[in-house]
């Protein structure tokens, strides 16, 4: 018995040492996280979004969105980046106002792409470490945009070392792998999308129209990491 | 007797304008199915339907129009062999329109031709028009009321110039018409007859106006034909909405609609600023520049100085002037507003703009000049397919395009595709049904008109074996709760601003 008591006090202290240590680690990472800041649009719809609980499909929440950590220092790096798309002529607007800054639902802030399946493609001009991707299709009606993908890559064909961070499309109907996540009704908050540090320079985003018509919209694409140095 | 008749088409403007009616019958019919169907063309299509299975129409003077409409579609439905609404399809459903829009081009030769070439530039602008393109590729009302009006304008015209009691016969024929096709059409009769009251106080109109009258046009012939014309337009209406005497109580019903267009006028969820139909018609959008209202809006002023200028005898340019500024601004000053309304002072504006179109073309002598005929028409043609080929065709369905209001999304293609597909893996012998809970479900009952058995609830029945229910957003958590979780669901786009939500069984989800 008296043996088992010396064993345990002989194992305290270092165990307290270490639990100590961990929690200074954890404190220390912490205070280098902080909630990522979004600047939001005008809301452009009249009415509270309806409270929607279903098990496939995500409401539009009621109150503030859950906020995202972050390392500090982390900025917009697609913030005036040169975009790309699969419509080389798009209907309405043109690709520099996906990534200009201006996040308002009005007429003339965004660029409209052709029917069916199309991407946008944002090269940031560096590889970086990517937290998270803001992202508003248009959010003066209530719209839904089906088979939404967002991918961050180094290669600019995203042939090779693609890292998939958001997949709406259950059924496969991009061919980009079948995926998980929820579709969700467009609102002036557009969606933030987790990244998680994933590295890379260009990031891709697909959809497949919408609930109101075939075409794809872009209001703004927002882009939040540190560059490479 | 003065001649008078001298202003009226020759041979030649009716082959031209036979030639443009022929091009407008064929040329609106290209991709006529696909638009996807509107809410109000499917509230049609079902009275239509109606229409096809018992024989009759029960007017309701809630939420119908006149009896014309189904009517005319009913027969082109029975001449392609269509007997209910799940034989229907939506190319079918409008070609009343296309056909009501080609015969009023034809029927711009009933109106006098005070100079050379107006009557066919007047239908160059309707023919190619993105508005009467729009919506004469549309199941709606207004395609008949348009032409209901022009007839009666016309034959008010030429029995005017002649004085033969067959024009006063159709002036009656067509307000009948114009009654059987909306209410609204007592609106215009207003403004015909505040148009011409406003006309001859106009000392020098009055007088190039009776200049213009026949001898015939006596004050006895008035009178007659005053009384003809009241008798012709009561036989109509009261055949129309009774439904050729099935239905007596229609009749009656169409007196009670009078409050209701009133209470209707007021907004409905429809009220927009005074200015609105001004917007649609001349504010560029990032689809297209508004050539067509600009160029009506230009040649419109230069017919309507010109027909007033002293000496002018154009009275009936100065006629269509005031009526259609009248039309505008009751319209404008009304809070209900929807685009395909405009096509009411439309009509006058489109002729009067031809009248000034044909005016440059015989600029500055009076005569046609060939330099000045072709440039101007080429670029106007030019400009007006522009207009049109963006807005009637290639973005008909984009919510940018002023004229699809409230347009039905074509994702509802897939709700029944989708609903086909769960359809086809129900294995039982019993029926398949589709419980709707919604309380604004149009326009699902043309897309679900293949299903025999949906229902329309406000909430989810307790009993009832459904395979499939659709609900509005509002409804659906309180479904989902109900249907537990061996139920999954999709968004589905009902209109431009409205989703829907898709319950299908779990197995069929993964199908």
């Amino acid at each position: 018995m008296k043996s088992l008591l010396t064993k345990v006090s002989s194992l305290t202290l270092p165990c307290l040492t270490l639990a100590c240590g961990l929690s200074l680690i954890g404190v220390a990472r912490a205070e280098d996280l902080v909630p990522l800041k979004v600047v939001l649009p005008k809301p452009m719809l009249a009415g509270t979004p309806v409270p929607l609980k279903l098990p496939n499909l995500e409401a539009p929440h009621s109150g503030r969105r859950a906020d995202i950590l972050v390392p500090q220092g982390t900025v917009n790096l697609a913030l005036n980046k040169p975009v790309t798309s699969s419509d080389k002529d798009p209907v309405l607007g043109d690709l520099t106002l996906v990534t200009d800054g201006e996040k308002s639902g009005d007429e003339g802030n965004f660029v409209e792409l052709g029917q069916g399946k199309q991407w946008v493609q944002i090269d940031l001009q560096k590889s970086g470490t990517i937290y998270a991707v803001a992202l508003w299709h248009y959010h003066s009606q209530a719209r839904v945009y089906f088979d939404v993908v967002v991918q961050i890559s180094d290669d600019p064909t995203f042939s090779k070392d693609v890292k998939t961070i958001y997949n709406s499309d259950t059924g496969n109907e991009l061919g980009l792998g079948a995926g998980q996540d929820h579709l969700y009704i467009e609102t002036y908050e557009g969606r933030l999308i987790e990244a998680k540090g994933v590295k890379g320079r260009y990031v891709r985003l697909y959809s497949r129209g919408n609930s109101s018509n075939e075409m794809n919209h872009y209001i703004e694409v927002e882009v939040y990491g540190k560059s490479s140095s | 007797m003065k001649s008078t008749v001298n202003l009226l088409p020759d041979a030649r403007v009716w082959l031209w304008l036979s030639c443009i009616a022929l091009a407008v019958a064929l040329f609106y019919r290209a991709g006529l199915d696909q638009r996807p169907v509107h809410t109000d063309e499917a509230v049609n299509a079902v009275i239509t339907a109606e229409r096809l299975e018992n024989g009759t129409y029960q007017y309701d003077p809630h939420d119908r129009h006149g009896p014309s409409l189904s009517w005319l579609e009913s027969y082109v439905f029975k001449f392609h062999g269509v007997k209910s609404l799940s034989q229907m399809d939506s190319a079918t459903l409008r070609l009343s329109s296309v056909f009501t829009v080609a015969a009023t081009v034809l029927i711009l030769g009933l109106l006098p031709e005070f100079i050379t070439g107006a009557t066919m530039a007047s239908a160059l602008l309707l023919a190619l028009g993105a508005p009467f393109v729009f919506y004469g590729r549309y199941g709606l009302h207004e395609p008949i009321l348009i032409f209901s009006t022009l007839l009666l304008i016309g034959s008010l015209s030429r029995f005017w110039l002649t004085g033969h009691l067959r024009w006063a016969l159709l002036v009656g024929l067509s307000a009948g018409l114009a009654i059987c096709t909306k209410e609204s059409a007592l609106v215009s009769f207003l403004c015909l007859g505040l148009s011409y009251f406003i006309l001859v106080k106009i000392k020098s109109t009055r007088t190039a106006l009776m200049n213009l009258k026949s001898a015939l046009v006596d004050e006895k012939r008035v009178r007659f034909s005053i009384s003809l014309v009241i008798l012709v337009i009561s036989i109509v209406t009261l055949l129309g909405y009774s439904s050729m005497g099935q239905n007596p109580s229609g009749f009656y019903d169409f007196f009670k609609s009078l409050p209701l267009l009133t209470h209707r006028a007021a907004g409905s969820g429809h009220e927009k600023p005074w200015f609105t139909y001004i917007t649609w018609l001349i504010k560029p959008t990032e689809l297209s520049f508004p050539f067509f209202g600009w160029i009506v809006l230009l040649f419109g002023a230069v017919g309507a100085v010109r027909s007033f200028l002293p000496n002018s005898t154009a009275f009936l340019i100065q006629f269509l002037v005031i009526y259609g500024l009248l039309i505008l601004t009751i319209y404008s000053l009304t809070p209900y507003k929807t685009p395909w309304l405009m096509l009411e002072f439309l009509l006058p504006a489109v002729v009067v703009a031809g009248y000034g179109m044909a005016s440059i073309w015989n600029f500055p002598e009076n005569k046609p000049n060939p330099i000045l005929q072709r440039s101007v028409t080429l670029l106007t043609l030019f400009l007006l397919i522009r207009q049109t080929d963006r807005l009637c065709f290639r973005y008909q369905n984009d919510s940018q395009n002023p004229f699809c209001y409230s347009g039905t999304s074509p994702d509802l293609e897939r709700l029944s595709k989708r609903l086909d597909y769960v359809a086809s893996l129900n294995q039982t012998t019993s029926p398949f049904i589709i419980a709707v809970v919604s309380k604004d479900y149009w326009p699902l009952p043309w897309y679900l008109r293949q299903f025999n058995h949906v229902g329309y609830f406000t909430e989810l029945p307790d009993h009832l074996n459904q395979n499939a229910v659709i609900s509005s957003l509002e409804e659906a958590p309180r479904i989902a709760q109900k249907l537990g979780k061996t139920w999954t669901q999709e968004f589905i786009g009902q209109r431009q601003d409205m989703l829907l939500v898709l319950f299908t069984p779990e197995d069929a989800h993964r199908g």
